[in-house]
């Protein structure tokens, strides 16, 4: 096996002494691999890296860290794209929580008990064979870990569902936590709750719902090292339909309209502008302003088809266009689906920064312009210097419309990153004020959202944290708690 | 060496599909090792980008987790960053961590001590075992093989001094096709292989140039490889190096193929087994040859082809590559033993290879999972009557 021969952290010894010293790494190499997500945001350079293998585990390293004074850091996929968390640089203690990585099914129960550590894939691959899947997300599908996603991103993340189930937070039965004491805590009914199970089985427990407390915390309240998820039935019969606009106002009519339905029309619905280049390669002598991409799902063929007839009067009512079969394709595995399709566009649209929120249905079209005037002209001229660009995606939510622009950028240009920071500010500063959701709980960003927190929520939120964390261990700095 | 790969290392989104993908884990030594970030293309090309930009320097540490790679080249085919306009692939991981390894020894930092010694026997001998020159063509001793003529069969150091049952057996097919074949004898230098990867960039260049005068002198118009790795080389890496090659290059699975698919043989001597498939990474990923050697195993006799849930694009590695099973013989046994209990896993009784190498690194982990492990030429001849 592979050892590495220096050893020149002082923890080194120590957390070897807990998971093994194959699973600790201190090296300058290994660091700087642990340092950055992927945004522009600057990083932050570890300590020291650990990968335990158990709850217990990442217990006794919460314990070691509290007796020390060194703080934790927490990578699950690195997938974070409002930063990694600055913490103390040079002195955090990394923990790569990729070996919690087991799936248990329990189909009798209709759940599935993830180690944190688990790629949202690796679920679904677990689930698949029984003809079951989970609720998790699209984008960073193979990448992000279950962790990560319920603790790095509002609502615990959305998945391809999204448009008629809601964000993830809902499907979640209870986590195992490690408390920044390395007191560990299973919110929901489960061991260590307030009602004694053998698993974690049930999320509306007696008392306040702890769960929630945990979700979108960025891992400032605890470490997650396990979580329980209700799974669903595969639908037998899934398609999907695309349609392109000519102008935005068309689009947004079309997407309110359908999201107005009584019947719930489609499992999820995405907006993107033609000028996604993604978009405009699979379009071909398509030209218009954006498509709508839709996955429609159900038992029975005809509802599926009743349903696509519906969605197709609607948008042909607002002078729509069926997409190329590209398109149409792109909508059946790629902007509504996981799969092979969804792993490329991933690796074709990091690194990026994203202004991602929500905003009220009826307020949803002025708020879009007002972002997109942002990138498209305060910025027209620097955007154009750096070769920075950006799109505007939407998905139906609850009762909301999320607003996402992602910006890319090309990292060979030079000072670009730093342009970037810039521009991202603009458009958070804006979303802060005006959007009632702002996505990506992570490090630089989430020092950005608690600025806009109210006094009172600030108060009662740092009360929690002194509470949880009184030696402010566990990702310091994270909402400047 | 690394600089040529500035732009491929920057463009590196850190999106980690390197990872994890359809078929779950994709890079073979994070799942065999402490499993942190610089075994995968995400972690080494963030490492190759602080270097280049002056942030991190080389040292031995770096030196042996870069050593660890495969080159299975399993990242690079799950790597969706592409040119958008021409679809090409912009980062090729096994390039990348070629060249790491040139500066690495450049600089001073390695190769690991068993690939000094290898190295040591290439300058002397021309092959990386120290076996006698005089010895590379023994396993063609009798066969009466010409050392002239269009068809040239380059044995490579595996068959010629640890396996020569897949030479004969090859060369044996061969000939029933009604192929001449010829052979380049004790000139025959190894191919490469070991140099391109351990960071030896001066001995490749010599070792490539010497055997293209070889089989330019012998007349080659097409050079036939029963191993993956030279076959690679030869096809590939060769002429990127060297520049266009006046002969083609083929791998032996592929002239059998068309023999069988046009009449000049058949495999008609039953054989009552069912085989698996493990695809070499070099033959299988780096050049696209998935099907010729399934056709020949569905084709033989009395024979049931089964597949690993692994396989073609998304095969898991034999764990011998990059001579990361000279470095490192356990990392590369932990890898096959992987690899054997998939192929355990399916009704195969038997796992078939194309590469001499392949079958090497299987063998021993096959024989504690009771398995048998065989090359596909000596597969064929044997399905053809033939004991070599
Ligand atoms: C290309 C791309 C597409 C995306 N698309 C979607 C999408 O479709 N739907 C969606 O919901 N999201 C999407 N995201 C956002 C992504 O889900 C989040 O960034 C998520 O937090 C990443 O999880 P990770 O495992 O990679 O976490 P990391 O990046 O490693 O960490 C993120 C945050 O989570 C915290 N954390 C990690 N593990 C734990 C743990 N075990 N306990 C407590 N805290 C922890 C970290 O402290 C950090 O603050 C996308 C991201 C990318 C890059
Ligand atoms: S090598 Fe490719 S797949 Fe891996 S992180 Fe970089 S861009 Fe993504
Ligand atoms: S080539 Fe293979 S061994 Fe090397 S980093 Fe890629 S997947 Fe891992």
């Amino acid at each position: 096996m592979v050892t590495m021969a220096i050893r020149h952290h002082h923890l080194h010894d120590p957390l070897a002494a807990i998971v093994g010293s194959k699973y600790v790494a201190d090296e300058d190499f290994v660091l700087e691999t642990y340092s950055r997500d992927i945004s522009a945001f600057p990083g932050s350079m570890p300590g020291i890296i650990v990968r335990p293998g158990t709850t217990e585990e990442v217990s006794e390293i919460v314990k070691l860290a509290n007796r020390t004074g060194y703080p934790i850091v927490l990578k699950g996929g690195g997938q974070a794209g409002g930063g990694v968390t600055k913490g103390e640089p040079t002195r955090n203690i990394v923990i790569d929580m990729g070996r919690l990585d087991k799936v248990e099914v329990d189909i009798a129960n209709l759940k599935a008990t993830c180690g944190a550590g688990a790629r949202n894939s690796r679920i679904d691959d677990a689930l698949r064979p029984y003809g079951y899947y989970a609720n998790t997300v699209i984008g960073p599908y193979f990448t992000a870990t279950i962790g990560g996603v319920t603790s790095g991103i509002a609502g615990a993340g959305f998945g391809k569902n999204v448009s008629s189930v809601g964000c993830n937070w809902g499907h979640i039965l209870g986590l195992k936590v490690v408390l920044p004491t390395g007191d560990i805590i299973t919110t929901g009914a489960g061991p260590d709750s307030n009602i004694y199970r053998k698993d974690i089985e049930f999320r509306e427990v007696t008392g306040p719902d702890l769960t929630s407390l945990f979700i979108g915390s960025g891992g400032a309240l605890g470490i997650i090292t396990e979580v329980a998820i209700k799974i669903y039935p595969i639908p037998k019969y899934s398609k999907a339909a695309s349609y392109v606009f000519d102008t935005m106002e068309n689009i947004w009519a079309a997407q309110l309209k359908m999201a107005e339905s009584p019947t719930v029309l489609y499992t999820n619905l995405i907006m993107f502008e033609m000028a996604n280049h993604m978009v405009r390669a699979m379009a071909g002598d398509m030209h218009g302003y954006g498509a709508l991409f839709m996955a429609v799902e159900g038992d029975s063929e005809a509802d599926v088809d009743l349903r696509l007839k519906e969605i197709e009067k609607i948008c042909t009512g607002f002078g729509a266009t069926r997409g190329t079969p590209a398109l149409n394709h792109y909508a059946a595995t790629g902007a509504t689906g996981t799969g092979a399709f969804v792993h490329d566009v991933c690796a074709m649209s990091c690194p990026f920064m994203t202004w991602e929120s929500m905003s009220t249905r009826s307020q949803s079209l002025e708020y879009a312009k007002r972002m997109l005037d942002i990138l498209n002209n305060q910025f027209k001229e620097e955007n154009a210097k750096y070769r920075t660009s950006g799109g505007l995606y939407t998905v139906p939510i609850a009762n909301t419309m999320l607003i996402g622009i992602t910006i890319h950028w090309d990292d060979t240009v030079p000072g670009v990153e730093e342009h970037n920071r810039k521009l991202w500010k603009a458009g958070a500063d804006f979303m802060l004020k005006n959007g009632t959701f702002s996505a990506y709980a992570q490090g630089n960003h989430s020092s950005s959202i608690s600025s806009a927190w109210s006094p009172t929520y600030y108060k009662v939120m740092s009360g929690i944290k002194k509470t949880l964390d009184p030696n402010n261990i566990l990702n310091p700095g994270l909402w400047n708690l | 060496m690394l600089e040529k790969y500035k732009q491929a290392v920057t463009v590196c989104s850190r999106c980690g599909m390197c990872i994890v993908g359809e078929n779950g884990y994709i890079c073979p030594v994070q799942q065999h090792s402490g499993g942190f970030d610089p075994s995968v293309a995400r972690g080494r090309n963030q490492i190759a980008r602080a270097i280049l930009e002056g942030r991190l320097k080389y040292s031995d540490e770096l030196m042996e987790s870069t050593f660890t790679c495969l080159g299975c080249d399993n990242c690079h085919e799950q790597c969706g960053r592409v040119d958008p306009r021409t679809g090409e692939k912009l980062i090729d991981e096994g390039k990348i961590t070629r060249a790491l390894r040139v500066d690495l020894v450049k600089a001073g930092y390695g190769p690991p001590e068993p690939l000094k010694a290898v190295d040591a026997n290439m300058e002397k001998v021309h092959n990386p075992f120290g076996e006698p020159e005089g010895r590379r063509s023994a396993w063609a001793a009798g066969l009466n093989l010409p050392v002239r003529g269009d068809t040239v069969y380059f044995a490579g150091c595996y068959a010629a001094y640890r396996n020569p049952k897949i030479a004969r057996a090859t060369v044996a097919v061969l000939q029933k096709g009604g192929v001449n074949v010829a052979y380049l004898g004790e000139n025959e230098w190894c191919c490469g292989v070991p140099e391109l990867w351990d960071g030896n960039a001066p001995l490749s260049e010599e070792v490539i140039q010497h055997n293209v005068e070889a089989l330019k002198a012998a007349g080659a118009k097409r050079v036939v490889t029963s191993c993956a790795g030279c076959f690679h080389a030869l096809k590939s890496d060769y002429p990127e190096i060297i520049g266009k090659l006046p002969f083609e290059v083929v791998h032996s699975s592929e002239v059998i193929a068309d023999l069988i698919a046009s009449g000049k043989i058949t495999l008609d001597t039953e054989v009552a087994t069912t085989f698996t498939y493990h695809d070499p990474c070099h033959l299988g990923r780096y050049e696209k040859v998935y099907e010729p050697p399934r056709a020949i195993l569905k084709s033989i006799k009395g024979a049931k082809f089964v597949e690993m849930p692994r396989n073609k694009n998304n095969a898991w590695c034999c764990g011998g590559g990059s001579v990361v099973a000279v470095a490192f013989p356990d990392l590369a046994r932990d890898i096959a033993d992987d690899r054997v209990q998939e192929a355990k896993g399916t009704e195969a009784e038997a796992i078939v290879s194309a590469c001499p190498l392949c079958e090497n690194g299987l063998t021993q982990s096959a024989r504690k999972a009771k398995m048998e492990v065989y090359d596909l030429s000596v597969v064929v001849a044997n399905a053809m009557g033939m004991h070599v």
